[in-house]
């Protein structure tokens, strides 16, 4: 295997790892937004946000962790271009 | 009855018509050279005057013009497709985004890039991670996962964004020169949604310093901070323009 090919392959495996690390991290905090609720309601943070109704707050903070996918999203697309140029690399 | 003074609307004392076409104020700039017979107008009218030697090509701001390229390049982004009808993400992500973004990089000097991540701390200790995707003002791209931590004063019993997109520029750098330390200083505030700011300063292989500004929105996090971060970046992808 050529040091190009190693290369590669680490970026690949790094990219995978961000991935799949993003989407864990934004399927937690999406399963507990309530818990980010209660901890800025019990603060001084509440006066910032309790005009919202909850339903709304959650509603806001759900949408909000959807940018994590879009991370992913990103370090996947890296992972797709990793290994289009490993196999461009091993064809030539 | 014949009017001596009707050529100065009767008012000689006030007006005088060097032009032989309108009464003028005395001190009026729009006299003798400085001004021009407009046809559609049918009068004189103000030129601007410029004095012999002081004379210089007009020039577009070519922060502005980057602006225009970028702002078009955005309206007129596409996708490519092979032959086979399939589209070629890479060549999409390379050509179309990368020269979008390299546009930003020509005005700021160096590299421009977005950085989505994450970051929090409990009492005075913090971390932050991020995929990051740069483009330098030659067009390459390169991605990275930055990880690092550091100290922070927190306003608030809890701090921490989930989920932030940032906008970074940074100025005498490529995108082989991320792949460094750097420092960030910075502060954020959010309830639900909030902004973030950071100057970067960081130092590439051969030792010459970089320095920047990431402005971030927060879209899921709760806290009031500054901060004073190290992190590193590792390189996840690097466009096929490697020297």
């Amino acid at each position: 295997m050529s040091e190009e090919v190693k290369e590669l392959l680490s970026r690949l495996i790094a990219a995978g790892i961000g991935a799949v690390f993003f989407v864990i991290w934004g399927i937690y905090w999406y399963r507990n937004v309530e818990r980010v609720d209660r901890w800025m309601m019990d603060d001084w943070t509440h006066r910032l946000v309790e005009h919202i109704p909850k339903e709304e707050r959650l509603k806001k903070l759900r949408r909000g962790v959807m940018l994590t996918f879009v991370t992913a999203a990103i370090l996947f697309l890296f992972f797709l271009c990793n290994l289009a140029q490993i196999l461009d690399a091993l064809g030539s | 009855m014949f009017d001596r003074y009707a050529y100065v609307n009767n008012n000689p004392l006030k007006f005088n018509d060097p032009t032989g076409h309108e009464p003028h104020l005395p001190n009026d700039p729009c006299s003798y050279e400085h001004c021009e017979w407009d046809s559609l107008a049918g009068r004189y009218v103000r030129v601007s005057y410029v004095p012999p030697g002081m004379q210089f090509e007009s020039q577009v701001d070519p922060k502005l013009a980057a602006l225009t390229e970028l702002l078009s390049r955005a309206a007129t982004m596409q996708l490519h497709y092979t032959e086979q009808g399939e589209i070629d993400f890479q060549k999409t992500l390379e050509t179309e985004l990368g020269e979008a973004i390299s546009v930003c990089a020509r005005a700021v000097g160096g590299v421009c890039g977005v950085s989505l991540g994450a970051s929090g701390s409990v009492v005075a200790l913090g971390g932050k991670a991020s995929a990051d995707l740069f483009v330098d003002q030659q067009g390459e791209m390169a991605g990275y996962l930055t990880v690092g931590g550091g100290g922070y004063a927190v306003f608030s019993t809890v701090n921490f964004s989930a989920a932030g997109i940032a906008g970074v520029a940074v100025h005498g750098a490529t995108v082989d020169d991320m792949a460094a330390w750097s420092v960030q200083f910075g502060g954020s505030g959010k309830a639900i949604a909030g902004l973030s700011s950071e100057w970067l300063v960081g130092k590439n292989a051969s030792g010459r310093n970089w320095h920047g500004l990431a402005v971030a929105q927060s879209a899921f996090g709760l806290g009031f901070e500054i901060h004073a971060t190290a992190t590193y970046s590792h390189l996840v992808y690097r466009s096929r323009g490697v020297p």
